[in-house]
């Protein structure tokens, strides 16, 4: 089955094609540019062509997630449902936005089963996630004890295979195991009392594991100090401590906070934005906030419960988990008449608009933390559309706009690098070789968008979404043929470790756990199983 | 009969969800009475039949009847569900397109925690969090030891932790429980476990806990002068402890009023945690209890209790609860799936049930009975552990009899017309 579009304006950053006008063909659920003749010819003239959307940042499946759906049935019965959207009507309304790939980023190994099964009941997008590491028991016994580096190069490479991991994340390093021995912060070189290693070793340790194991995404680095006014200085200092090794730098807005003020908090993304410019082994998510009510799930424990304080509605929950790691899930409803939360909307925006290289800052809400996904296109426009800028900024608290240098900003961001931040980069990033371009033999997930003056518009409700080459979605409907699509394919990396570490884990579980280490590895029918879904390997080249 | 000669992976006879019952570096295989017991049930039961009016039937004519019922049905209501992750999901498949309700059996004991965690959030842990870090654990009652019976083996007995924390000065106290009844614990096994009585009269725990939350929080007590001296030892260790864990068993222990009891606890845990750290672990997770919540949860946003509505999930903590629409006969039919034979059919008056499962009791009542695998025996699953965190699969032993019936998840499939040919040929 060859479907041919015509007379579209294609925006593929990777070919470095930008509305170049040219036909494109799906042939069988891949991209084609061999010769053929089409079974089914669909004109698009006019129309802007994208690789299907990839949010390389979004929590859509596992523990928390479900303690959030749980404990907010008010949020679920109310017009946007989208913060605690179900496994169906996530799968669902990214489809619809054009976007075809998701990526759990916070899967802790004892619940990596949980993600899975959720991400089986998650319809059409492809999906995937990392693994977090970092506050577990072990690797900090491993750190303390000095032990060999290839040792820990073992254990990570383990824990990513047992847990089909594409990535692996560091959630606040260290600290959500300190929380449990009641340290209530920990900065980036205060030691974890109980074993005596710092977040900058924990980061290290990690970066350089990930890094010599081959996986081609970096370490997915959640810093220390979420939320906290002055962390500015805290992931100054992370960034400096990879020393030049790759690392992506999640959320940053979250960690982008001065002291300065009459309110004793500021704007720190110029002064980052600048950093990350100058170091090209740095990649970041912003976690956008937007004004209304959401709800903030996190593996970091320690800064979940600081800020239970703030949940609205007023009840949170709080997880101690396995000597793995750890969570918090509390609400919270962001105000553009809250000086702190429209100073929030304001240093995303910077973020976003101060950081020059668009292959290197990925559009993210880190929903639903920031805000649910549904407002990606909303936040396009905010970031192509100055005048709609200005008018929005206007609104916000009259102290926050006197601390935000937003205004003066002048960048719009063009549909080119809007593809870029939305698809080509967090393609490349992740390693996903054959998504996020529209090159031969690509996966036919191709997104079709009528030119619209309104861009939140345009990107809200795209003309014509494939999914494999099946027109899924057409003007926001899904189609008969979309609804029979099979379920996405799972990506992770295959990597390699010494059978050795096996036998010590096996060991470590069975003296001090309540579940064999054995128990932990998901087997490759777990994700298959009755059809639900495919498993997608990409082979991790390591190296001494 | 003898009992069977094997043993599964991972055990599905309570929330543990031990695996460690085929351990080879185990010097004695760990003995478990509830597994023990659970084994030699399902070997003994071997083939059981499918039933029609309570009379044996070929398997094809059962399931034949059970359509046709099905199909009559205006009102449908699914219960019982203490089925494995894939039998839970085809159970909501056939919900959504009959428009049933659909409430696990357990929602009941979890009533109290789902509403603490939406009225007011909870701090929660887990076994293995608690057998490495917990150095004093308050259980509520000697219920929760019933259930899964080697807790004290698994979570309280260890005295070195992972992190090399000498555990060996830990404190379990027991809420409620006579010295008498410790003594039977664990039929007499003690792994060198101290567990402590702390004197509480029956059905006093509610009230236990009001006194020494005020004790701890600085209120007048309110508990009354009998139990001031338990309630002090009680505080004491708690203000000594790095780690509190309170343990209990989520349906049993708390009184006839345990939403309050259930949010008095966590509000007591939250204030702790202002200043050291504690946490709760509620159990209650055999039969599938924790699967049934989870994926329930993450497929319509709701724990339990929902009506489908054109295929959409209304939820109604209290209208749509199994026993309010059986009590008042707004469903025409019942489903009851007990795949784990551990969850007895409520009576349903004149209501026609379907059973799946169950035991020989229940199926001589029910309309109709449709026999199903028992998760990890019969066939591969997946569950949720009782701490409700941790996903474990249970796979088939290595030389177990053939199985006798099709998974629950097969069976409800079949009944909601997906993939019934490929899914049941054998048993059809």
């Amino acid at each position: 089955m060859r479907v041919r579009l015509t007379g579209g304006r294609l925006y593929d950053p990777r070919a470095g094609e930008a509305g170049v006008v040219r036909d494109l063909d799906l042939v069988d659920g891949r991209i084609s540019t061999k010769p053929g003749d089409p079974d089914e010819v669909l004109d698009v003239a006019d129309c802007v062509v994208m690789a299907g959307g990839i949010d390389a940042h979004t929590h859509i499946g596992g523990g928390k997630v479900n303690i959030a759906r749980m404990m907010l049935p008010e949020i679920q019965r109310s017009e946007n449902p989208m913060a605690v959207a179900t496994t169906g009507e996530a799968g669902l309304r990214y489809l619809e936005m054009g976007y075809t790939a998701c990526f759990e980023p916070a899967m802790m190994p004892t619940n990596a089963r949980q993600v899975h099964m959720e991400f089986a009941d998650t319809p059409f997008v492809d999906k995937g996630a990392y693994v977090m590491l970092g506050s577990d028991d072990l690797l900090l016994r491993m750190m303390r004890d000095g032990a060999d580096f290839e040792q820990v190069k073992d254990y990570v490479a383990w824990t990513m295979t047992a847990a089909r991991a594409l990535a692996v994340k560091v959630v606040n390093p260290g600290g959500i195991n300190a929380f449990k021995f009641n340290q209530r912060k920990l900065d980036l070189d205060e030691q974890n009392q109980h074993y005596g290693v710092t977040p900058r070793e924990v980061l290290c340790t990690l970066s350089r594991a990930v890094q010599e194991l081959g996986v081609v995404h970096p370490l997915h680095i959640h810093g220390c100090n979420l939320g906290v006014p002055g962390n500015v200085e805290t992931t100054a200092e992370s960034i400096r401590a990879l020393e030049g090794r790759p690392g992506h730098f999640t959320h940053l807005q979250f960690h982008s906070y001065g002291t300065e003020g009459d309110f004793k908090f500021s704007s720190g993304a110029a002064e980052l934005a600048e950093l990350v410019n100058k170091h090209a082994n740095v990649s970041i998510d912003v976690g956008q906030i937007m004004f209304g009510q959401t709800v903030t799930e996190s593996g970091d424990a320690m800064h979940q419960h600081a800020g239970c304080k703030h949940a609205h509605p007023n009840k949170w929950t709080i997880m101690d988990i396995e000597c793995d790691a750890g969570c918090g899930v509390v609400p919270f409803r962001y105000r553009d008449k809250n000086f702190v939360n429209a100073l929030q909307w304001a240093i995303g925006l910077e973020l976003f608009l101060l950081v020059e290289d668009p292959w290197r800052v990925f559009l993210t809400t880190d929903h639903p933390n920031g805000a649910p996904f549904t407002s990606y296109p909303h936040l396009i426009k905010l970031l192509c559309d100055k005048s709609f800028r200005d008018e929005q900024f206007r609104r916000l608290h009259p102290e926050a706009q006197k601390m935000s240098v937003l205004p003066s900003i002048e960048r719009e961001y063009t549909l080119q690098e809007i593809a870029i931040m939305t698809r080509a980069a967090p393609a490349k990033s992740l390693g996903l070789t054959n998504m996020g371009h529209l090159g031969h033999g690509a996966q036919a997930d191709v997104v079709v968008y009528r030119p619209h003056e309104d861009l939140e518009r345009m990107f809200g409700t795209p003309h014509m979404v494939f999914k494999d080459g099946v027109l899924a979605v057409r003007d926001g409907q899904l189609t008969e043929a979309g609804a029979l699509l099979p379920g996405g394919a799972t990506h992770a990396a295959a990597v390699d470790y010494n059978a050795d570490i096996e036998r010590q884990l096996t060991r470590w579980f069975d003296d001090h756990y309540t579940m064999r280490a054995a128990s932990l590895m998901i087997d490759e029918d777990e994700i298959t199983g009755f059809g639900r879904g495919r498993l997608k390997q990409y082979k991790a080249k390591r190296s001494a | 009969m003898q009992a069977p000669h094997v043993a599964p992976p991972t055990c599905p006879f309570c929330a543990l969800h031990c695996d460690d019952l085929t351990r080879a570096s185990a010097s004695t295989p760990p003995a478990c009475g509830r597994a023990k017991a659970g084994l030699s049930r399902w070997y003994d039961m071997g083939a059981r039949p499918a039933r029609i009016s309570g009379e044996a039937a070929a398997f094809a004519d059962a399931f034949t009847a059970a359509q046709n019922l099905l199909k009559r049905a205006k009102s449908p209501l699914i219960s019982g569900l203490g089925a494995d992750v894939e039998g839970v999901r085809a159970a909501l498949d056939l919900a959504r397109i009959t428009n049933a309700w659909f409430d696990p059996a357990h929602s009941a004991a979890q009533a109290a925690l789902v509403s603490t965690t939406q009225r007011q959030g909870v701090i929660r842990t887990t076994f293995t969090e608690v057998r490495n870090r917990a150095d004093l654990v308050i259980v509520l009652g000697s219920e929760v030891f019933a259930d899964a019976p080697r807790i004290p083996e698994r979570l309280l007995a260890p005295v070195s932790s992972i992190d090399g924390n000498d555990l060996s000065e830990r404190r379990v106290l027991v809420i409620g429980a006579s010295p008498g009844q410790i003594k039977k614990i664990g039929g007499g096994a003690t792994h060198g476990v101290t567990l402590e009585p702390v004197k509480c009269p029956t059905g006093e725990i509610p009230r236990f806990l009001q006194g020494l939350a005020a004790r701890l929080t600085g209120h007048a007590p309110a508990a009354g002068r009998s139990m001031d001296a338990a309630i002090e030892e009680v505080a004491g260790a708690i203000g000594a402890a790095r780690y509190t864990a309170f343990i209990w068993q989520a349906d049993a222990a708390l009184g006839p009023a345990p939403t309050l009891t259930t949010e008095l606890l966590f509000d007591l845990i939250r204030r702790l945690n202002e200043k050291t750290r504690a946490a709760g672990l509620p159990l209650g997770g055999a039969h599938g209890a924790a699967s049934a919540m989870a994926v329930t949860t993450w497929q319509t946003g709701y724990p339990s209790r929902i009506r489908f509505v054109k295929g959409k999930a209304e939820y109604n903590p209290v209208e749509h609860a199994f026993a309010d629409v059986i009590a008042n006969a707004r469903a025409d039919f019942v489903v009851w799936v007990d795949a784990f034979n551990g969850l007895p059919v409520p009576d349903c008056g004149d209501i026609p049930v379907l059973l799946l499962g169950g035991d020989e009791a229940d199926a001589e009542q029910a309309e109709v009975r449709l026999p199903v695998g028992l998760p990890g025996l019969d066939h591969d699953a997946q569950v949720i552990r009782g701490d409700q965190v941790i996903a474990l699969t249970l796979r088939r032993p290595e030389g177990a009899p053939a199985a006798l019936a099709p998974s629950a998840g097969a069976v409800l499939r079949a009944l909601g017309g997906m993939d019934a040919a490929s899914e049941l040929k054998g048993w059809l």
